[in-house]
């Protein structure tokens, strides 16, 4: 069994060492990466130091979200908290991967705590940047999405009183939009995450504010002997709108005007009058917008009303099982998966490396398919420290990652297969999955995924932990694995489980 | 006309091609289908009027896109000959139910009245994409053909799927006659349309045109799916393959969906063929060579996969768009296509290519002499227009071709296995069903789908050649593997039914009849399997779990009337009867794992034989064991992860999306 680490707790104290690009003397050697046990959601605080005792560490949050803890127990408050103490309030560097509840909440309900934090830099994805043209575009799309999404989940909810298909669906389509805040028709949409990334870009100062470009990569100065790779969001529409090489080749890409026409629609069956009384309580701008989206001239519209003759046969009670009232709807389920598809697409993934060409730790956030894929693209050109050049490329780095953040709590389509785990070769790989599987199945969400989960365990030989469980049971070691191999952390690793969060320490 | 008369392939040449079905081997059967009354006739026709044969309605060819090129503009519209019958306003008859309720809109549309004199005398209501009773006549119209062309080809009445149980207590009860399939052409709000088992009705969508890439349309404008004659005939197929084989929707192996929607484009591909004006201008573009010019004939849905940003037709059977030189190009059989496209629109695309091919080698073998008599032998047609007279010629032996491969695709359906049916099993029932119709394969139908099936790679298991006789299931004879005197004395009996059936006055009748029927076989099997010596040894010969001292639980799932003409020209009354069981194969106790066996029996009545058993053995482990790596294997969806609690019961629907 692994041997637990001595988790020594500092003092709250402000750090010495100011990270203002300062050169730091010597490289560093020792990093921990700690998951907080907050449930179903991400909170990964990085820590770099040039000896093992962390004590003049740089400290590097990246993410703090929930969606829900139930199995450890462990508040937003006490990560908050825990962060707060280990990093002396002072974060050299904050970083939010993507505008999902679960990466972001704590960011809003422990507010006070990070605003008593100091924040050097603060790094977030190009696509958070309000200048650039083609985010804009992202955006708008991914509120449109939003909006009909809720306005569909809302006509569904309402019919599900009489429908167990239309609740059911409706359930599903709230959880989903879950990730986005509280399912509120008529509030703005995703406002909780949009204020939160924003918040997190806000803490940087305007020179000390990053947004990432994907084929890029960075040395900070305060960071001496480390290499960040950018990886992704790749900065091309196509590959972030991507929905995987599972996805039906039929899927086709909602246009803005199906997506606008679908809104209308769903926003009109959810209120109780006819559909002209509907139309006529709109401002001219929603009527007419509602009047091209309907596919016939007035004229031919009639009110569908149960009595009338000419429906008769459609209205016979006999013959309910055949009507299709809310058919239409269940369609939304396109609305909100290219919705979460493509937020989960925009996820910053980044790739540290320690030192010249060693091991690699892996926090891809929670990058789909067409994320993935991109970062084959690129070759990175890095100098050496004698001067010299070194190409590196993403197959390199997955060969020599170590540490693993598993993508999107583990679900299967987050971790590419071919072009990701399977080129994850390194003998030493540890695997961290911040997961609740109690909440996931209050949700219904298949998490883990059993074939990803499974292919973890094999490639780890049981170095998966897990923020729920810790290390996995023993009945779980797949026949692959030698018992005395199982659960044998490698030799330049270090594992520990605490109450609050979960431990990987790389040593020198 | 042709009764009694041995079709021949050959004898067609002179037809017409709006007179194919003259020729046809079941047109004796087609008198009868005309007998079934249509729909309750609201106003019958009092005097002596002779009755019509036809109603004619206009439509769209393909659909509306047609109209946007000047090249395609002369036959965007053609005149639709559908069967006559009189009709409700909907419209409603004898098969379909057109209710137009379109409920994202909160409302719904005046139904047509198709039997209004102002548009008997007009050829229906002229086509228009902004008139709600322009769609519901081409739903109806197109809906009405496929059902037409199922029937001709399998010589009997066609039938939907029973509708819920009647009994909460049973699930199983399938007594409940639904007479008309539904069609809702507005119910949708998306670029999808589906047939849904469910509900015994297809749903079509509308939907906004790709705002970046609208091919014709204004960006953002609607576009129908209920306006795609593709789109009608193709969901009109899956209802009317699931009427015959229920099963057939159950993905037991990669290529069950795949046959569904493989099928479906079959016939909405060969449907192409029947409209002559549309032949001859194909015919005129690729001089004839449909093999390696792009067409109409070949491709499905071309607005829809154009509007959705495709830039080319959804399917196309012989070549596809390339996005690198942006330009069309044919499609090479690749053997390992099988093997690897596993999705089951793309698998599907091998079996439509695989018959396709073997449409063209047909077609290109009856016209070989066309060609040589056109060429003065050379074989190379001058340049500049072809001469009307042969583009007609051609036109006409194209529509025979694609008749004929059609009837043979769809007759195919009575010998499949009630389950589990894979490509491979489709060739041997189509070689079969061909053998026993045509002996004389004197234009070689039969070695052009083995060929073109092989090209792709599809080989049925466990057969060391593919020959026309390897492939032909086989009798009790070929087998060595003989059923009991005591089972083939009970086919005698059903002889009664048989001349009922012949004789029923209307589909429910039909519906009620072979129930009963179902229900007899069942008493009788049973009784034979628990109660007499030889019961477990023909239990084991039908591919069923027998045991000796315990009730046997099966199922008789169809039994159906099938007329064959004999070598000499008389008429072979056959039955088609298929037994299914199920077998817990969980490795552990708790949540049963159903596994499915059975077997299609196919049984002349005359000679009280069974000619056919097409076993899928329930017994079977290693059967069972890839149904079991088939579903371990199944790659999940992004909907898998968050929608896999919603059971929507919609087959079909989710086929289409992702």
């Amino acid at each position: 069994m692994p041997k637990k680490q001595n988790s020594k707790r500092r003092a709250p104290e402000r750090a010495t060492q100011v990270s203002d690009g300062k050169a730091a003397s010597t490289n560093v050697s020792n990093v921990r990466v700690r998951m907080y046990r907050q449930g179903l959601g991400d909170c990964f605080l990085l820590s770099f130091a040039s000896d093992s005792s962390f004590e003049n560490a740089s400290h590097l949050l990246v993410d703090c979200g929930t969606l829900g803890a139930t199995t450890t127990g462990v508040t937003m408050k006490d990560v908050a908290t825990s962060i707060a103490q280990t990093t002396g309030n002072h974060l050299a560097l904050l970083i939010a991967t993507h505008e999902h509840l679960d990466h972001l909440s704590g960011f809003n309900s422990q507010r006070s705590t990070f605003d008593a934090t100091a924040v050097d830099q603060s790094w977030v994805a190009w696509t958070e940047n309000p200048d650039d043209p083609l985010a804009k575009k992202l955006q708008k799309y991914k509120g449109d999405l939003g909006v009909a999404a809720l306005a569909a989940s809302e006509a569904l909810s309402k019919s599900g009183t009489s429908d167990s298909n239309a609740k059911a669906m409706a359930e599903a389509m709230n959880e989903v939009l879950s990730f986005m805040g509280e399912a509120v028709l008529g509030a703005t949409f995703a406002k909780g995450v949009d204020e939160a990334m924003k918040y997190v870009a806000s803490r940087g100062s305007k020179e000390n504010r990053k947004y990432l470009k994907p084929g890029t990569y960075l040395q900070p100065s305060w960071l001496p002997g480390i290499t960040v790779y950018v990886l992704g969001p790749p900065y091309d529409e196509k590959k972030i709108k991507n929905m995987g090489e599972h996805g039906n080749p039929e899927l086709y890409e909602l246009s803005d005007s199906s997506v606008s026409a679908f809104r209308a629609s769903a926003r009109m069956f959810v209120n109780d009058g006819t559909w002209k009384d509907y139309a006529d309580s709109l401002g001219a701008q929603d009527r007419d917008q509602l009047d091209r989206s309907l596919p016939f001239d007035q004229r031919y519209r009639i009110q569908a009303v149960d009595t009338d003759p000419r429906l008769r046969s459609y209205s016979n009670a006999e013959d309910a099982w055949r009507r299709v009232d809310t058919d239409w709807l269940f369609s939304s389920a396109d609305l909100a998966l290219q919705l979460d598809n493509l937020t989960n697409n925009t996820s910053l993934a980044l790739a540290y490396e320690v030192g010249e060409d060693g091991p690699v730790i892996l926090m891809a956030a929670d990058a789909q398919l067409g994320n993935w894929l991109s970062w084959h693209d690129y070759t990175w050109e890095v100098s050496r420290a004698n001067g010299s050049m070194r190409k590196v490329q993403a197959k390199d780095l997955l060969a020599r990652t170590i540490v693993y953040k598993v993508g999107h709590h583990s679900s299967h389509n987050a971790t590419a297969v071919k072009h990701g785990l399977e080129m994850m070769t390194n003998n030493s790989l540890v695997a961290l999955i911040p997961l609740d599987k109690k909440v996931a199945i209050k949700k219904k969400w298949p998490m883990p995924a059993e074939k990803l989960y499974e292919r973890l365990l094999e490639k780890t030989r049981g170095n998966v932990l897990r923020s729920d469980l810790g290390w996995p049971a023993d009945s779980e070691r797949p026949d692959s694995v030698a018992t005395a191999e199982w659960k044998k952390p490698p030799s330049n690793v270090q594992l520990a489980v605490e109450k609050e969060y979960i431990d990987v320490t790389i040593v020198a | 006309m042709a009764a009694h008369v041995k079709p021949l392939r050959k004898s067609a040449h002179i037809s017409a091609p709006d007179k194919v079905s003259s020729s046809d081997s079941v047109s004796q059967l087609s008198a009868k289908l005309q007998t079934v009354p249509r729909a309750s006739a609201a106003r019958a026709t009092a005097g002596d009027y002779p009755r019509p044969v036809f109603r004619y309605l206009r439509g769209f060819a393909l659909d509306p896109s047609l109209r946007n090129h000047l090249g395609t503009v002369p036959v965007s519209i053609v005149v639709y000959k559908v069967p006559w019958e009189s009709l409700m306003p909907g419209p409603v008859g004898e098969y379909l139910e057109v209710i137009d309720y379109d409920p994202a809109s909160k409302c719904f549309y005046e139904p047509i009245d198709l039997d209004d004199s102002r548009l008997l005398a007009q050829e229906g209501y002229p086509p228009s994409e902004g008139v709600p009773h322009f769609h519901q006549q081409m739903v109806y119209a197109v809906a009405s053909l496929t059902i037409r062309h199922f029937e001709r080809a399998l010589g009997r009445v066609a039938l939907w799927r029973p509708g819920p149980s009647p009994d909460p207590k049973n699930e199983f009860d399938d007594s409940h006659y639904v007479q008309r399939l539904r069609i809702y052409p507005h119910a949708l709000r998306e670029a999808n349309a589906y047939y849904s088992p469910q509900k015994i009705a297809l749903l079509f969508g509308y939907y906004a045109a790709s705002d970046d890439d609208p091919a014709d349309h204004i960006p953002g404008g609607t576009v129908f799916t209920c306006l795609s004659h593709d789109v009608i005939a193709h969901e009109t197929t899956h209802a009317l393959l699931d009427g015959m084989h229920r099963s057939f929707t159950q993905p037991t192996n990669p290529d069950m969906q795949a046959f569904h929607e493989a099928f479906a484009d079959i016939v909405a591909m060969f449907q192409h063929f029947t409209y002559p004006e549309l032949v001859r201008h194909q015919i005129g573009q690729t001089r004839g060579k449909l093999r390696t010019h792009e067409n109409f004939l070949a491709q499905l849905a071309t607005e829809f996969g154009r509007t959705t940003g495709k830039r080319a037709a959804l399917r196309d059977a012989i070549g596809k768009y390339d996005p690198e030189t942006k330009r069309w190009e044919p499609s090479v059989p690749d053997p390992n296509d099988y093997e690897t496209a596993l999705e089951a629109h793309e698998r599907g695309a091998i079996l439509v290519a695989a018959v396709f091919d073997a449409f063209l080698s047909i077609y290109e073998n009856r016209t070989a002499d066309l060609l040589r008599v056109a060429t003065g032998g050379s074989g190379i047609l001058p340049v500049g227009e072809l001469h009307p007279d042969f583009i007609s010629r051609l036109s006409q032996e194209v529509s025979k071709a694609a008749t004929h491969v059609l009837g043979i695709c769809i007759r195919a359906l009575d010998y499949c296995p009630p389950i589990d049916l894979t490509f491979g099993e489709y060739l041997r029932a189509l070689i079969t069903a061909d053998r026993d119709l045509v002996e004389d394969d004197d234009l070689h139908y039969r070695v052009a789908f083995i060929e073109a099936f092989r090209r792709r790679g599809i080989y049925p298991r466990d057969l060391r050649t593919l020959s026309e006789e390897s492939l032909a299931w086989r009798g009790p004879e070929q087998e060595g593997y003989f059923p009991s005197a005591t089972l083939t004395r009970g086919i005698e009996p059903l002889r009664g039914y048989a001349d009922k059936l012949l004789y029923a006055k209307s589909r429910q009748d039909i519906f009620v009849l072979t129930r009963e029927m179902r229900i007899a076989i069942h008493n009788w099997l049973q009784t034979h399997f628990d109660g007499t010596q030889s019961g477990d040894t023909d239990g084991a010969y039908l591919g069923l779990q027998v045991t000796p001292g315990r009730k046997t639980n099966f199922e008789v799932r169809a039994a159906r009337l099938a007329n064959r003409i004999g070598p000499d020209g008389n008429m072979l009354p056959q039955f088609v009867i298929e037994l299914l069981q199920k077998r817990n194969v969980a490795a552990e106790r708790g949540n049963p794992v159903w596994f499915w066996g059975g077997c299609t029996i196919i049984a002349d009545l005359l000679s009280s034989e069974i000619r056919y058993c097409v076993r899928k053995d329930v017994r079977s482990d290693s059967r069972a064991k890839r149904e079991a790596a088939f579903h371990a294997a199944a790659t999940p969806s992004l909907r898998d992860t968050y929608f896999s609690s919603v059971d929507l019961h919609e087959p079909f629907a989710l086929i289409h999306r992702g």
